[in-house]
């Protein structure tokens, strides 16, 4: 499958920086959404699939499902492309983060974002942020199509 | 309100009109959701009894689960009401998917479709904005092609769509309601309904929110419970091998329903397990319904040979017995193709499986001659008379295909010539699932007084098996010791029922999968408690959620009684009543009026309905705070006093 090449090659090739990384399992994926609505819960403290920084790519008739997340990416076009300088890296857990004082709501991130991770909510740029270093959709993922990883481990490297 | 959307969407079809009624909480707290708000519209919206459920009087009402669109474990089903074809009496059928969910980040709870349109319709929901679109185009495409169209239209590949197929715009009384593509709402003919209606589909988008009164605090729950239900040994195997992973374990106890009940063992089952799905290549996904950490669902698809180009979500258990089992069609493939077949015509393939099975015996006795089949050779084990018997109850063709649509009992009583006799269906009028009842007799009690008609689905009391520690800790806690922790005693088994169908009732109507409780044990009354609690605001224990169900289901009842049902539709196929199961450890079980009556009686006492009539008590009524219920049947004269 194409996208899980795509999606798991890229994920590792961006985070060298830190030692942990989201990695995710196409195969794996049933599609349920839990990930998304848990995504929404601990980060909007509510529960709904658009408000969640992640999405799950479907084709129903095939039961086929992806999960896609923020690959918190070495060159990050959000990153670049922000005007006023407001998505830095958090160096403890290497994710690209919103400075809310800074950040003005021009979605310029949103459209450069080639993954689709990045909304605009309350007239502020939203996007994941590795919930510090405890990501929820990891935890509530059960097949485990998500994973939160040493970014060196044996099971990162396989995929 | 919090985790309620707090909406309820009105549809009337003739006049085009769509209005939304915000629900009182009381409603909330008394039905809780999904199922019990359901029972109890419909009680409110049908006033009269004996209307035609395929007339514009009926209605066809979608409610959501109070936790579907959270975490919760396996919280994302929906339940249709209406009042159903098959039986004429009450009829709540069940699906998974992902169509509930997005109906309530929309910001609705409910549905209700009254009346009929003028010309076919489908409607389009997204968020508040509710249109009521031309479905002229898409009348006659099968389930496939109107979800794909529908999101093509549209332009939004996001939209869940729930449709209906040709069986249901054929009027099939066993036409199913289709979700998330292969998602059935398959009992009862809920598909004929929405046909009646001339309604193609609900097609939903939604990106609202659902709040909950304390976010925090139900976060930690409901991931501890999903951890633990991803843990549980049941759930892992469903997940593994899907429903149909238990084949091989029923046929070696000889309860693996076969040849129209008349067998219960098959000497190579292989062909029909989801072992041979994954051994043999077919398996290609598993799937979840929202928010499921289980995952029973499969996609399968056939790659070459006569089949190839087959693809489908299925065969799961019932639909692997149904399609393959009783109709002696021991074949894998044959089987995903019929259930491909079912999915895309939308047919329930327990029904159809048991009404073909059940032509194969009238074709084998006599009862039915070429001249009735249109020249097919209806034979037990002909997979192509499988397939095209489909199609000709699909569309409705010839003589064959017109008189099975109607459903076992009526084809029985329209040929005559004793056919009733091997018609798997009790007095209701429903085909009866898969499950060999004779030797499992919770089952069997649980079957006769299903409002809906004999199956599982009401109250699945898997316990009574006790085939693991859960099993028997819970009939030790109902019946006093774990012994009775075997399907063959007829002791305990009313208590065993009451338990679960408290239990099951709650479950549907959180929007809970029933094996997240009642296979898994891990979602239960107590937690289930809870998570209504820190979902809703509103105070709920064990005891208190146990009764809400308990109303749920009198109410359905109440629904049956109405409509002129007593104890007498509280009944069991004739075949399941008069024949012993012929071989294996089974040999010579059987159920029979005594044993029946005597489950029956403790049955209704253990209700406080009455056992003469099967009719609630008027004080039960009023403990249930049903009083304008029971008002109503006074004036029925169906109101019994103690």
């Amino acid at each position: 499958m194409n996208n899980h090449h795509m999606t798991t090659s890229c994920m590792l090739g961006c985070s060298q920086m830190s030692s942990r990384v989201l990695i995710v399992d196409p195969d794996a994926c049933t599609g349920c959404r839990a990930c998304m609505v848990a995504c929404s819960s601990i980060k909007e403290r509510v529960h709904g699939l658009k408000q969640a920084r992640l999405w799950i790519q479907k084709k129903e008739v095939t039961c086929s499902s992806v999960p896609v997340v923020c690959r918190q990416c070495t060159n990050a076009p959000c990153e670049s492309v922000c005007p006023t300088g407001a998505i830095l890296r958090n160096p403890e857990t290497g994710a690209y983060v919103v400075i809310s004082n800074e950040c003005t709501g021009c979605e310029e991130c949103v459209r450069a974002c080639p993954f689709g991770v990045i909304t605009v909510r309350k007239g502020l740029a939203v996007k994941c942020d590795l919930c510090e270093g405890d990501p929820e959709c990891a935890k509530t993922c059960t097949p485990g199509a998500i994973k939160y990883v040493d970014s060196v481990t044996e099971d990162s490297k396989e995929k | 309100m919090y985790s309620w959307a707090g909406k309820i969407l009105h549809i009337d079809l003739k006049k085009k009109k769509t209005w939304t009624e915000r629900f009182r909480p009381k409603l909330g707290e008394m039905f809780l959701g999904a199922r019990g708000i359901n029972a109890r519209l419909l009680w409110d919206l049908i006033r009269e009894p004996k209307i035609n459920p395929l007339g514009p009087e009926n209605v066809l009402i979608f409610g959501t689960g109070t936790l579907t669109g959270t975490t919760a474990p396996s919280s994302g089903r929906t339940t249709v009401t209406c009042k159903g074809p098959a039986t004429n009496l009450y009829l709540k059928t069940n699906v998974g998917g992902h169509w509930g969910a997005e109906l309530k980040f929309a910001g609705y709870d409910h549905i209700v479709l009254y009346n009929v349109a003028k010309s076919p319709v489908y409607i389009w929901i997204h968020d508040e904005e509710v249109e009521i679109m031309d479905a002229s185009d898409l009348w006659g495409s099968d389930v496939r092609e109107t979800t794909k169209t529908i999101k093509e239209e549209l332009e939004d590949k996001e939209i869940k769509v729930t449709c209906i197929g040709p069986a249901g715009e054929n009027l099939v009384k066993f036409a199913a309601i289709m979700s998330s593509v292969y998602h059935a709402a398959g009992r009862g003919g809920g598909g004929a309904v929405m046909g009646s209606k001339k309604v193609k589909a609900i097609a939903v988008r939604g990106t609202r929110e659902v709040e909950l009164w304390n976010p925090d605090g139900f976060r930690e729950l409901a991931l501890e419970v999903r951890k633990n239900l991803a843990a549980d040994s049941s759930s892992q195997e469903l997940y593994e091998f899907g429903t149909s992973g238990s084949t091989e374990y029923d046929n070696e106890l000889y309860t693996f329903p076969n040849r129209n009940f008349k067998f219960g063992h098959v000497e190579n089952v292989e062909p029909l397990t989801g072992q041979t799905l994954i051994e043999k290549g077919y398996l290609v996904r598993r799937a979840g319904c929202f928010s499921c950490t289980i995952s029973c669902h499969r996609f399968v698809e056939i790659k070459d040979g006569p089949y190839a180009g087959t693809y489908t979500g299925g065969p799961e258990y019932e639909s692997f017995c149904a399609l393959g089992g009783q109709t002696w069609v021991i074949d894998t493939e044959a089987v995903i193709k019929a259930n491909e077949l079912c999915n895309i015509y939308g047919l329930d393939t327990i029904s159809t499986g048991a009404v073909i099975a059940w032509a194969m015996e009238s074709f084998e006795k006599g009862a039915l001659t070429k001249t009735d089949t249109d020249g097919i050779d209806l034979e037990f084990g002909n997979a192509d008379a499988l397939i095209k018997t489909i199609e000709l109850v699909a569309f409705r063709k010839g003589k064959l295909g017109n008189l099975l649509a109607e459903g076992v009992k009526r084809a029985a009583e329209k040929v005559g010539k004793e056919s009733w006799k091997w018609a798997i269906c009790n007095s209701k009028g429903l085909e009866q699932s898969s499950v060999e009842t004779r030797s499992a007799k919770a089952y069997a009690l649980a079957f006769a007084v299903n409002p809906r008609g004999p199956d599982h689905l009401h109250t699945e009391a898997l316990a009574e098996l006790g085939m693991n520690p859960e099993a028997r800790t819970l009939i030790e806690k109902l019946t006093g010791d774990k012994k009775w922790a075997s399907p063959y005693y007829t002791e305990y088994r009313p208590e065993i029922v009451r338990w679960h169908e408290d239990c099951y009732a709650a479950t549907d109507c959180l929007g809970f999968c029933a094996f997240s409780s009642t296979s898994a044990y891990e979602v239960n009354p107590k937690n289930m408690a809870q998570m209504f609690h820190l979902a809703t605001g509103f105070p709920m224990d064990e005891k208190k959620i146990m009764l809400a169900g308990r109303r749920v289901i009198t109410l359905e009842k109440c629904f049956n009684v109405r409509e002129g049902a007593d104890r007498k539709l509280d009944d069991l196929p004739w075949r399941l009543m008069h024949e012993p199961a012929t071989s294996g450890p089974v040999k010579g079980f059987m159920n029979s009026e005594e044993e029946l009556n005597s489950m029956l009686d403790k049955y209704y006492t253990l209700h406080e309905w009455n056992r003469e009539t099967s009719w609630p008590y008027k004080e039960t009524l009023e403990m249930l705070k049903l009083k304008d219920v029971a008002n109503e049947l006074q004036k029925l004269g169906k109101l019994p006093k103690r």
